[in-house]
């Protein structure tokens, strides 16, 4: 991943920080969603992530924060993991319930398609969405940077900080489980 | 899995991730302008905070270097001071002795009486 050369010649560092973070935001966010299965949990990963960055990484080069970013995100999101694994025992040990609704999921989508293109584009992403959250975490992660980061081994190595062996093992295994749940899609 | 179908595969995936960005609603895009807008002023804090610890920190140094200069020169200036060693043992005697002062101003006279009486 780059960040678009058109348009950053000329730019300051915050200007260009800012062009950055716009050209990642959105993957980012997916790939917390998918994550999380919470979008509040997501927008705060994201939000955690370019603090981050922009606090202690601004006066690096920017072909430096991709990769930077991608390992912030990484470690923000297996402590969000960690995180959750200790409430939610917490909450099967207490039997807390949790009534919360998501505002968002209430709010009508403004996007205009046609409603044949929107079925079959959700039922795609929907089923994706199932079968990136039925692999582990490690495997989600891995599949998420080679796959659609484009990321290489060893950079996908050096985001999540394990070996390429690891990489490679998860990335295989991550297809081979992806393909199982997702036959008889269209993806 | 022969490597065509994987590339496919993964090319289809990506295809759908994709959509799935562009399918983003405009609350979720605002939402993330904002997150994206406070990260940034977030630099801007950093930055301001950063800039007043270091000039806190300087001014620091600035009060330690002149302490530290004045110590040192007082210290100089005590090292150099006359001490009571340099003031020779017969003058301390006179100073911190009990006896009639007066003894002390006719010692010479004295000091002549007894050569006096030595030579006859």
């Amino acid at each position: 991943m780059s960040i678009p050369s058109t348009g950053v010649a000329g730019l300051n560092t915050s200007q260009t920080l800012e062009q950055f973070l716009i050209s990642i935001e959105q993957r980012a966010y997916r790939m917390a969603v998918i994550a999380t299965g919470n979008r509040e949990d997501a927008l705060d990963i994201v939000q955690d992530a370019m603090t981050k960055l922009v606090t202690k990484y601004a006066d690096k080069t920017p072909d430096d924060w991709p990769p930077l970013f991608h390992r912030i995100m990484q470690t923000t999101i297996r402590d969000w993991y960690r995180r959750s694994k200790i409430r939610n025992g917490l909450r099967h040990l207490f039997n807390w319930q949790d009534n919360e609704q998501d505002p968002i999921d209430s709010l009508p989508d403004s996007r205009e398609l046609t409603p044949e293109r929107t079925l079959d584009n959700r039922q795609d992403i929907e089923a994706l969405d199932r079968a990136l959250q039925g692999l582990s975490l490690r495997q989600q992660q891995v599949f998420l940077l080679r796959a659609w980061e484009g990321m290489d081994v060893k950079q996908t190595a050096e985001a999540m900080g394990c070996s390429q062996g690891s990489v490679k093992t998860h990335y295989s295994r991550a297809i081979q489980a992806l393909r199982d749940q997702l036959e008889g899609f269209s993806i | 899995m022969s490597q065509d179908k994987e590339q496919h595969f993964v090319d289809k995936t990506r295809q759908t991730l994709n959509q799935s960005v562009d399918e983003l609603d405009a609350v979720t895009l605002a939402r993330l302008k904002a997150v994206r807008m406070t990260a940034l002023e977030s630099q801007h804090k950093h930055s301001e905070a950063r800039h007043t610890i270091l000039t806190t920190v300087m001014q620091n140094r600035l009060v330690l270097a002149t302490s530290m200069s004045v110590i040192l020169l007082a210290g100089v200036w005590v090292i150099q001071k006359p001490v009571l060693q340099n003031i020779p043992m017969d003058d301390l005697h006179m100073l911190t002795a009990t006896e009639d002062l007066e003894l002390y101003r006719d010692l010479e006279f004295y000091q002549w009486l007894e050569y006096q009486s030595e030579q006859s």
